[in-house]
């Protein structure tokens, strides 16, 4: 029996560098930075001022307009950016089969604007204040419930929480419900909205740059704490075929990881993000030498950067260094959407032929890969490549994308 | 395989580091966040349960469903950061702020190194959770799993008894089980999972009612709450609601109903819950093995 393929049909993307597709890929290409001084929240406390705010947000802002208080900022990201993929894909919801269709959505925080606003009401003692519905808003599966109102669809949904690696996990599961048989369609991502909690936190644990996110070079400094949402629609290969949908690339299976060592710091010889790319690769039947990419997790922090490429060296080998990019030096860490918008950004240069820059790249440094892509985009003929996303606890994820046409 | 650890009448916070340090007497439960001391005493007591305790395989995953996941954490450390000012508050409780804690705790604890999933599914959660382990297993992403689900409710978002719902119904506390895709004697098997998001109306979307019906066959024994909206969407054949229940499960929505059916001489289940605002309803199909548990 032919083993069921799920591919990529449809992609929607915002954060810092764009609302839309086309228009953050292109400032990729150009090796653009998102990064900016905070506008929307006030740095001042703070030892670090920069981070990655969505800067075009027009399209959220009409959004929210003509749906006053319905859905909260998580939500609304996912639902626009599903609105691009499902175009893209040149799918409505009266196509899609409610009972072969799944919503599945990673995030690391969940709906923590409603939350942190919250928060603001208990500290100033005001509980006449809270709107009963916020009891239910506030929890994180709103995200994919909301996705699946506004579009009138059906389906089964689910939420995963799995911090920064959360949108793999989602696109991961999307993947393993069209591979069984279950589903035929799945709409996979991740999101997260700026959040004062994750920026405090990490500002505390000293892990944020004060000024670039320059991963894999020797004189890198933390992360840039951003915001954004990438999504995938996932669609099983004969039917996309059938109804003669653009395929991206197909998706050629995914593995997770523990490190089981530490909550902040990861093992230092890579053991969770060696074993999820081993079990990836595994998963699609590849070979450590067919891999021709890899789209790091790539944060730009001294102990991430270091073990990730202890462990990709490992998984792939040392005599023939494939390149690894990260796409955070220009967005910074979008926390759960990072894994999506790097996969959506793996399926375009997959198609496109053209590898994505690690932009601010300095100073080489002997314990990290050697081709990080540095600062320029250039051209490649690459056929297989992987995703690698990493997160507090010591969950790891990879995920692999295949061109179309690539032999079994 | 069962483990509970359950405060259905508001949690006694206070005993839960003592309760830890017995089964991870090496861990300081300092700075670790009730959800993760919950989830973890679950676990702890699974693989502690007397004689003959199963042993943790590095190879484990740990499935955990849960309703608000960090927010408790999460708000109390932005209300802190608003009350002292954000370079005030502790870094070290930062890591409790993410809804994976719990999970990715227990593989560090008990050195579990298998996916780490943490499900955030409103009230269908741990059903959720269960077919997800099912289904994983199925895939032969892994053998094994820790599946269960826990929830520590922010107090200040618990209705208010005006609102017709007394604050100590809510369940909170952590609930595990051991569970294996092999056939084996004693154990539970699950044998199928159905999920669905019905529609405004109130019925099914097109396509569901035949799966539906399918799912039901051979069905002894039902649990769901009693008159919630997807009680409609149930065959008329199968035999036994469970009552109306004033506790609100939350991310541990049928573990009550799993209690019920474990204590019954029922064969096969089906095990349910609703996310009523979500407009979800999650099954499982159970299976009892051969050996009574």
């Amino acid at each position: 029996m032919d083993r069921i393929k799920a591919v990529v049909t449809g992609l929607g993307v915002i954060c810092p560098l764009g609302d839309g597709v086309a228009p953050v890929w292109q400032a990729m290409v150009e090796g653009q930075s998102g990064v900016a001084p905070l506008k929307l929240m006030d740095p001042a406390p703070y030892r670090v001022k920069i981070g990655g705010e969505i800067k075009d947000r027009r399209r959220l802002e009409n959004f929210e307009r003509e749906n006053p208080g319905r859905y909260e900022k998580s939500s609304a990201f996912a639902i626009l950016a599903s609105q691009e993929a499902l175009s893209d894909a040149g799918l409505s919801s009266s196509d899609v089969d409610s009972s072969r269709f799944g919503c599945f959505f990673g995030t690391t925080m969940g709906e923590i604007q409603l939350a942190e606003r919250l928060s603001e009401v208990h500290s100033r003692q005001e509980s006449s204040a809270l709107d009963p519905a916020s009891f239910h808003r506030v929890q994180a599966s709103n995200i994919s419930s909301s996705v699946l109102d506004f579009f009138k669809l059906s389906g089964r949904s689910l939420v995963f929480s799995n911090a920064c690696a959360s949108g793999n996990y989602a696109i991961g599961w999307g993947f393993e419900q069209i591979r069984q048989g279950r589903l035929d369609v799945a709409l996979c991502g991740g999101v997260d909205p700026f959040s004062r909690v994750a920026f405090t936190g990490f500002n505390r644990l000293l892990s944020l740059t004060p000024d670039k996110c320059r991963p894999f070079s020797a004189n890198r400094k933390g992360l840039v704490v951003s915001e954004g949402v990438g999504v995938l629609l996932l669609e099983e290969e004969k039917r996309a075929r059938a109804r003669g949908a653009h395929i991206y690339c197909e998706v050629g299976g995914y593995g997770l990881g523990m490190d089981a060592f530490h909550m902040t710091s990861p093992h230092p010889e890579g053991e969770g993000a060696l074993a999820s790319i081993q079990r990836a690769l595994e998963h699609a039947s590849l070979n450590p030498g067919e891999v021709d990419c890899v789209s790091a997790h790539g944060t730009g922090t001294p102990a991430n950067d270091k073990t990730e490429s202890t462990a990709i060296k490992k998984a792939l080998g040392e005599k023939t260094p494939v390149p690894v990019n990260s796409i955070k030096s220009m967005i910074g860490h979008t926390m759960g959407a990072a894994s999506a918008i790097e996969a959506v950004m793996t399926c375009l240069s997959l198609e496109k032929g053209m590898l994505l820059p690690t932009i601010n790249w300095e100073t080489p440094d002997e314990n990290c890969i050697l081709d990080c892509v540095p600062n320029q985009a250039r051209p490649f003929q690459g056929r297989v490549a992987l995703s690698n996303s990493f997160a507090f606890g010591g969950n790891t994820s990879c995920l692999v994308l295949v061109k179309p046409g690539t032999p079994s | 395989m069962a483990s509970a650890f359950l405060g259905e009448d508001g949690l006694n916070l206070g005993t839960l580091p003592g309760e830890f340090q017995k089964f991870f007497p090496d861990q300081s439960p300092k700075y670790i966040d009730p959800l993760s001391l919950l989830a973890g005493i679950a676990a702890g007591r699974i693989f502690h349960p007397g004689d003959n305790p199963p042993k943790p395989d590095p190879e484990d995953a740990v499935i955990l469903g849960t309703a608000f996941g960090a927010l408790d954490s999460s708000m109390e450390f932005d209300r802190q950061a608003l009350l002292k000012g954000p370079n005030s508050v502790n870094p070290m409780e930062f890591p409790n702020t993410v809804a994976n804690a719990a999970g990715s705790r227990i593989g560090i604890w008990l050195q579990l190194k298998g996916p780490n999933v943490t499900l955030t599914n409103g009230g269908t959660s741990f059903i959720d959770a269960l077919g997800f382990a099912w289904e994983g297993m199925n895939g032969g992403l892994f053998r094994r799993c820790l599946v269960g689900a826990a929830d520590k409710v922010p107090d200040f978002l618990k209705p208010s008894p005006t609102e017709g719902k007394s604050p100590n119904s809510i369940k909170e506390g952590a609930f595990l089980l051991l569970t294996t895709g092999e056939e084996s004697e004693g154990f539970l098997q699950v044998e199928n999972y159905f999920s669905v998001q019905w529609k405004p109306d109130g019925t099914l979307p097109q396509g569901y009612h035949n799966p539906l019906n399918d799912f039901f066959e051979n069905v002894e024994w039902l649990g769901l709450p009693l008159g919630s909206p997807a009680e409609r969407f149930v065959p008329q054949r199968t035999v036994r609601f469970i009552p109306e229940s004033s506790i609100m499960e939350l991310g541990m929505g049928g573990q009550a109903a799993l209690d019920h059916f474990l204590s019954s001489s029922k064969r096969t289940g089906v095990l349910g819950s609703v996310a009523a605002e979500e407009r979800r309803v999650s099954l499982v199909k159970l299976r009892r093995g051969k050996r009574s548990l």
